[in-house]
């Protein structure tokens, strides 16, 4: 597409951003929410490019409304949000498809429909209806099902596969749209932990590939092994936002989630690892 | 709660649900008196106390007994049809369905329509009389057609939306047959046979309201002995034969009691319709009971045809009691509908 | 490297031979009927040849009803794709579903109580009626997305359409000899329609199709949910209205000339399904001609099964479609598509 220049693509993963970048996505005072209730408030938020970014926070906080009001799910009430620069209003819809991938919570897809075609849907952004099926439309659903190591399911339906592979197969599709910026929505729920660990390996694979994720998860112990930065919501805000080692202790854990944990470096590489005690 | 106990039957009663069976018997008192004392010939209260006790004019007598007729007859087939919908609910967990979705009154509807467009062929084939025919072929009908949606559902036991959609199918295979016929008839035939479709209380049968009282009496009773176990069934096969209701003989004598009901009251009033879907889920709002109970059902279906059929009566233009409950229950149904659907998304 | 399963040239070919097959079908449908007709005889007789007593059956009588049942049978072959497609319901119909009962009930206003009979008010009541079911049904339909609900919204279909038909009933009951008119136009036939309202209807039809056939490139993305389809960057509202207004107009046009008729929309997308799979800007094209083509050969076999009398497509189609609906009942799960 000639009308947008493409800063990443899957085939030539660009060098990682170094932190000094404009951000992927910027929000400033974002007050969001539904029918009457106001979820997020005030919230400003810098999301760092080429880096994983976690959302944490206690149920009901904000975390799946901030990931929507990013993606443009959600329309804020007041505030703004901007992707590489540009503000979300200003982007048409298939624009924005093109630089922002969104995987909602649990999609359902129709009986029968392959990953195949699921990974082809991913194209759409990139092909208004009056432009025929390409060989580089192909080539590109096929790498994105490559990455994502499901390229062998390709004619399996989907109702067929495990979760992970589901889980695997659906990131395909937003793989193939070749975003900038991909927000998963706690992509692991419903994973034992081995399908989520393959889940996470592959987030850190196309960080490599110089995309910038956010992703929404509810194991603190997985958040701060996996990401870059986390962000912590209370109450529609963000409550304290940096690396792992940085923002998850135990006083923050026990204002936050009323939690009263331990908070262990891990022994592979030091990352904190929370050890849940009770209810504090 | 309270405890009642009436012989063997105990019976645990919330004061919500005393009050406001009161209240609904009260309405049903309040209407029936409405509905003998007054009506189209205007007759005092006098000659219509006097009819009722047996001692008045012939005229009056044959008026009287023509508004007891209707009014047993309302109260009798509301009463079914609401039992009926509450049984059909509760195995089905599913508030929109009503025995129509079993195919009762479809094909209750298509045999009557053939008997009265072709009432030799009927008549030989049930070996009966032309009146008779017409009433047990509904009967028939009726049963025959929820025979074999039960047969078609049954996969090693009845699930719900299985049995709702093949419902559906014989439904509107059903339908399309009525339509057919009704081509085929004459033109005076397919007026009657098209006011009959509708339901109506007008021209409710005296020699019927004997027979099919001793039928919904029954069957009543048989709901109170089934109570407890479909209580159980509203939370799902699984819970109740944890709780120790196993579904074996439940299901099918709740489907056979919901079906005889509705196949008795479309052969005494012609298919009326969402009075069996609208009572059990109206009483369930009123008297709080704990899902839709084929008692509260049938106090409430009662309730609400007679209301509907006065006003039926009420309008300037002659209305079979068909219409107004589909008017009035139609929006009630996308209501429920409405809601349902939000409470199932994921 | 596996490939992405590739289908456009397939597509080709399933809509190549569907489009044969409407082709034998009408032929069929030319030749076929109390009087058989030989097929070189029917083509002289539509090439303007000698006015014998064969080819006058052909165009005045037999060319007429086909032409109507062919643009019927496209036009809920189509609707009824878009209504599975949008309300993600395996047995979404226009005529199971009420859209073409509220046409009916439209009609029924207008002609019974208003006393109208123009054809051109008469479509357009027709319009209304169509509109004012399918998004009733749409907008509930949408909030449907788990198995339960699939069934919830069928039996409000149903009912939709039951309660629409009592309506329209009560309207006849009012007026005796309307009666008459009202039970052949409520069975649904392609026979013996007013050729002016087809005429009429004509251009609304083709707009339907054009609309169908463009929505179908959104439904490509609402089949895996709003969010995701909005993620694709698919205008979510704008294809829901396209959406509506497709099915009104097709449902609508359809049933204004040959009254409700059930199932083509749920048996022709069900046989399309087989052939396209999921991908909707294929599938509403050869749902489309599926239509014509079983609406054809119902039409047609209506008129050999009952000699001397006929059989209404509409009936024929009820016969043919209530088996498929109870094949789709009866399998394990009912999935949301």
């Amino acid at each position: 597409m000639a009308d947008h220049p493409r800063t990443t693509t899957l085939h030539e993963p660009a060098a990682a951003p170094t932190p000094a970048a404009a951000p992927a996505l910027r929000a400033r005072g974002l007050t969001a929410g539904y029918e009457g209730r106001i979820v997020l408030e005030k919230l400003d938020l810098d999301v760092e490019a080429g880096r994983i970014t976690t959302v944490l926070g206690p149920n009901g906080c904000g975390k799946s409304t901030l990931l929507r009001t990013l993606g443009r799910l959600v329309r804020p009430r007041e505030g703004t949000v901007e992707l590489l620069g540009r503000p979300l209003p200003a982007l048409r819809p298939r624009e924005l498809a093109r630089r922002l991938a969104l995987l909602p919570q649990s999609p359902v897809a129709p009986e029968g429909m392959t990953v195949g075609d699921l990974a082809e849907r991913g194209r759409q952004p990139h092909r208004p209806w009056y432009r025929p099926w390409s060989p580089e439309d192909a080539a590109i659903a096929t790498e994105a099902m490559t990455s994502t190591g499901v390229a062998d399911l390709a004619s399996r339906p989907l109702d067929e596969l495990s979760g992970g592979q589901r889980q695997r197969a659906w990131i395909a599709m937003t793989l193939a749209q070749q975003p900038d910026v991909l927000l998963l929505d706690e992509p692991t729920t419903h994973l034992d932990l081995a399908h989520a660990v393959d889940v996470l390996d592959l987030v850190v694979r196309l960080r490599s590939q110089g995309i910038t994720v956010v992703t929404v998860l509810h194991d603190l112990s997985l958040a701060a092994r996996y990401s870059d930065t986390v962000v912590v919501l209370q109450d529609g805000r963000v409550r304290a936002q940096g690396p792992p080692a940085d923002v998850l202790d135990a006083g923050l854990l026990r204002e936050v989630f009323g939690l009263d944990a331990r908070v262990y470096p891990d022994p592979v590489d030091g990352r904190p690892t929370v050890v849940p005690v009770g209810h504090a | 709660m309270t405890g009642l106990t009436l012989g063997p039957v105990g019976l645990r009663v919330r004061r919500r649900a005393v009050v406001a069976s009161l209240a609904l018997l009260l309405v049903v008192v309040g209407l029936g008196a409405l509905g003998l004392l007054t009506g189209p010939l205007g007759l005092p209260v006098d000659r219509v106390l006097d009819a009722l006790v047996g001692s008045g004019s012939p005229l009056d007598q044959l008026v009287v007994t023509q508004r007891t007729d209707r009014l047993l007859g309302a109260l009798l087939v509301g009463a079914a049809l609401g039992a009926a919908g509450a049984l059909t609910q509760s195995i089905t967990r599913n508030p929109v369905a009503s025995p129509d979705v079993l195919g009762v009154t479809a094909g209750a509807s298509a045999f009557a329509v053939a008997a009265s467009v072709r009432p030799d062929d009927v008549q030989a084939l049930l070996g009966l009389p032309a009146q008779s025919a017409a009433v047990v072929g509904t009967l028939v009908g009726g049963i025959v057609t929820a025979a074999v949606v039960l047969l078609l559902a049954h996969r090693g036991g009845f699930d719900g939306y299985r049995l709702v959609l093949v419902g559906l199918a014989v439904n509107a295979l059903a339908l399309a047959v009525v339509a057919w016929l009704l081509t085929r008839a004459e033109s005076e035939d397919a007026a009657v046979a098209t006011r009959w479709l509708v339901g109506s209380l007008d021209g409710v049968d005296h020699g019927l309201l004997l027979p099919f009282g001793l039928l919904v009496g029954v069957c009543l009773v048989t709901c109170l002995v089934l109570a407890d176990r479909l209580g159980a069934m509203r939370l799902g096969p699984d819970v109740a034969s944890t709780l120790g209701a196993t579904s074996g003989a439940t299901v099918p004598a709740a489907l056979a009691v919901s079906v005889l009901l509705a196949a008795g009251a479309t052969a005494v009033a012609g298919p009326i319709s969402l009075v069996a879907f609208a009572a059990p889920q109206v009483a369930l709002r009123l008297l709080g009971t704990a899902g839709p109970t084929p008692l509260a059902g049938a106090l409430t279906g009662a309730a609400l045809l007679l209301a509907a059929d006065t006003a039926a009566q009420a309008l300037p233009v002659a209305l079979p009691v068909g219409i107004v409950t589909s008017v009035l229950g139609a929006p009630f149904l996308l209501f429920l509908v409405a809601r349902s659907l939000r409470r199932t998304r994921g | 490297m596996p490939q992405v399963p590739r289908a456009r040239g397939r597509t080709v070919v399933v809509l190549a031979s569907l489009a044969a097959l409407v082709v034998a079908a009408t032929l069929l449908s030319l030749a076929v009927g109390a009087r058989s007709i030989p097929l070189p005889d029917v083509l002289h007789a539509l090439t303007g040849g000698h006015a014998t007593d064969d080819a006058v059956v052909v165009t005045s009588q037999r060319l007429p009803r086909t032409l109507v049942a062919l643009g019927a049978g496209a036009a809920l072959g189509a609707a009824g794709a878009l209504m599975q497609g949008h309300v993600r319901n395996p047995l979404a119909d226009p005529g199971l579903f009420g859209v073409n009962a509220g046409a009916a009930l439209g009609v029924a206003v207008l002609v019974f109580v208003l006393g109208v009979d123009a054809p051109g008010a008469v479509v357009a009541a027709a319009l209304v009626g169509a509109a004012a079911a399918a998004s009733v049904l749409f907008v509930l339909g949408l909030r449907s997305l788990q198995g339960g609900a699939v069934v919830l919204l069928a039996v409000l279909g149903t009912s939709l359409a039951a309660f629409l038909g009592a309506i329209t009933s009560s309207f006849v009951l009012l007026d005796r000899q309307t009666l008459d008119v009202m039970r052949f136009w409520q069975v649904g036939s392609v026979a013996g329609r007013d050729t002016s309202a087809a005429a009429l209807v004509l251009p609304l039809v083709v707009c339907g199709l054009v609309l169908a056939l463009a929505n179908g490139f959104s439904l490509r993305s609402l089949g895996l949910g709003e969010d995701v389809a909005r993620t694709l960057g698919t205008r979510v509202v704008r294809a829901r209205v396209v959406g509506i207004g497709a099915v009104t107009l097709l449902a609508g046009a359809a049933t204004a000339v040959c009254g409700p008729i059930s199932f083509v929309g749920l048996v022709a997308p069900h046989l399309a399904r087989r052939l396209t799979g999921h991908d909707y800007a294929a599938l509403v094209p050869a749902a489309a001609l599926a239509g014509a083509a079983v609406l054809l050969l119902a039409d047609t076999a209506g008129r050999i099964v009952a000699p001397p009398g006929e059989l209404q497509a509409g009936i024929v189609m009820a016969v043919i479609g209530a088996p498929i609906l109870l094949a789709v009942a009866r399998r394990r799960r009912v999935v949301a598509l």
